[in-house]
């Protein structure tokens, strides 16, 4: 009896070997399934991170500042940590794009989108209150701008309100939110989309077959490639750490997956936060409804897709050269 | 047998002598308030403690540890004293620990020292200094010039997984087997 076929029998691995597209195994059919490679990154990097991290607002400075300086290896796992975050947005932004441009929303598969489209809202929700754990001056004008943000949008904005209890700090509530309500959230809705993979099948076309385990396999090899690429980037461009954060002023620009944001608030004061968000949201939960057969609706939304991630694009670049500005009325600090 | 209870033997006579001889009594500590201010006294109180003895107050958190003083316990184990926080004490989250003479941990709380900002921004405070003042009052997004902790070992066993990441996944990528449904 060999290894493998002990295992086999033991486990059940022979479901795997079921039938797939071959086209699935090219690397635009893979972009998701990397997303996740990221997560897992995040999750035990992050999960490490816990032990040293100080989610107090008099402390999340100073543990930060430990963990870089003294902690070798949690050093090192934080780097990995923003790292594999960057690189999570990256990949999932190329997943939408592949899954948008291949139609891969259209029916039976609207649920599938609209679990990815909610996924996507939690990563942005991780790496917001990521970026407000440091106890930095970033981190400290990222939650000057999500209070402004909770106030405009009323009662839906009330968790971010720090007047929500007097009796834990918005920084705490928020270090909860991104430890255990965001990531329950995503695993959750992770386990449907994962479902809805597995039940209806990838979009892809063709009458060429291959078995799920080859697929595995070569995902396993990219997989690796991406956490030596993540590693490697780490160790070269360490994450940084700003100045203790000092509110009422507004003096750097966000996290750079949030900078379209940043562009949209430029050009259009605080309305611009909830209208971008609002328009690339409203986009992704139509796309399905108005996109269901080829025609003159078919080629509107897919123009108007490439239309807004191009936007999106430009509206980073444009914010990461822009002059900063303040948003909220406060002092530039002599800008 | 004879050997078996030899064994035993030193193995107790290792335990016994690996145990205190005389444990400390745990005490409990009541500072005055748990926000600490860098530059102000604190009174602390103590009780439970072992009485006649001696207890060293120290404060430990990311940034360090600091000797705030030594106290005298009266004869039912209380003490009562002020100490002097240090001006330079960073801000954060601290452990006030007494110990006892010998090191050993007895009494322990936790509590936060202020944000030098924040007092700042209330007006300058004594033993501040030009640095930190500036540091509180101009906020700023530059990187702090922190060198991260890369000890040797650590580099070199990162760059091996990095190696063997990249190489086992090229290794995957390159092989050419391809399973397909059998017909």
């Amino acid at each position: 009896v060999t290894t493998r076929s002990w295992l086999d029998e033991r486990l059940g691995l022979n479901a795997l070997a079921y039938e797939i597209p071959a086209r699935a195994n090219r690397l635009d059919f893979m972009l998701g399934a990397l997303t996740l490679v990221s997560l897992t990154l995040l999750a035990v990097t992050g999960i490490v991170l816990t032990q040293f991290y100080d989610p107090s607002p008099i402390g999340a400075h100073g543990s930060v500042q430990f963990i870089i300086t003294s902690q070798p290896v949690a050093s090192i796992l934080r780097d990995v940590h923003v790292w594999s975050a960057s690189a999570a947005l990256v990949l999932v932004f190329a997943h939408l794009l592949a899954v948008f441009l291949r139609r891969g929303f259209r029916s039976p598969r609207e649920m599938l989108w609209w679990s990815g489209v909610v996924l996507l809202a939690l990563l942005f929700g991780l790496a917001f209150t990521g970026t407000a754990l440091r106890g930095d001056q970033e981190a400290a004008e990222a939650i000057a701008h999500a209070v402004a943000g909770a106030k405009l949008a009323g009662s839906v904005g009330a968790l971010l309100r720090p007047d929500f209890t007097p009796s834990v700090s918005l920084q705490s509530r928020l270090y909860a939110m991104h430890v255990s309500v965001l990531p329950l959230a995503l695993l959750g809705l992770l386990a449907l989309h994962l479902w809805l993979v597995r039940q209806l099948g990838v979009s892809a076309g063709g009458p060429s077959r291959a078995l799920f385990v080859t697929h595995l396999r070569r995902l396993a090899g990219v997989a690796l490639v991406l956490v030596a690429m993540v590693a490697a980037i780490a160790v070269a461009a360490p994450a940084g750490l700003s100045a203790p954060g000092v509110e009422g002023y507004e003096v750097t620009k966000p996290f750079w997956p949030f900078l379209w944001i940043y562009a949209a608030e430029n050009l259009f004061g605080m309305g611009g936060m909830m209208l971008a968000p609002g328009l690339l949201f409203g986009f992704l939960a139509l796309a399905p409804i108005v996109d269901r057969h080829n025609g003159r609706a078919a080629r509107v939304v897919r123009i108007c897709g490439v239309a807004l991630f191009v936007l999106m694009l430009a509206a980073i670049l444009y914010a990461a050269l822009a002059p900063g500005q303040s948003h909220l009325g406060m002092d530039m600090g002599g800008k | 047998m004879m050997t078996m209870t030899t064994a035993f033997a030193a193995l107790a006579a290792c335990v016994i002598a690996a145990s205190p001889a005389m444990p400390h009594e745990k005490g409990v500590l009541k500072p005055a308030t748990r926000t600490l201010m860098p530059g102000d006294s604190l009174a602390i109180g103590g009780e439970k403690f072992t009485k006649k003895d001696e207890v060293i107050l120290v404060l430990l958190g990311v940034n360090g540890r600091v000797e705030l003083g030594t106290v005298p316990t009266d004869s039912v184990g209380k003490f009562r004293r002020s100490f002097l926080v240090p001006a330079t004490l960073k801000s954060g989250a601290y452990r006030l620990i007494a110990e006892a003479i010998d090191g050993d941990e007895v009494a322990t709380i936790d509590v936060v020292v202020q944000a030098m900002h924040a007092m700042a921004s209330a007006g300058a405070m004594p033993g501040m200094t030009h640095d930190m003042s500036q540091m509180a009052l101009q906020p700023t997004g530059e990187r702090l010039p922190l060198v991260p902790a890369r000890p040797p070992a650590v580099l070199i066993s990162l760059a091996i997984l990095i190696v063997a990441c990249a190489a086992g996944g090229t290794l995957l990528l390159r092989q050419p087997h391809v399973q397909t449904p059998e017909k």
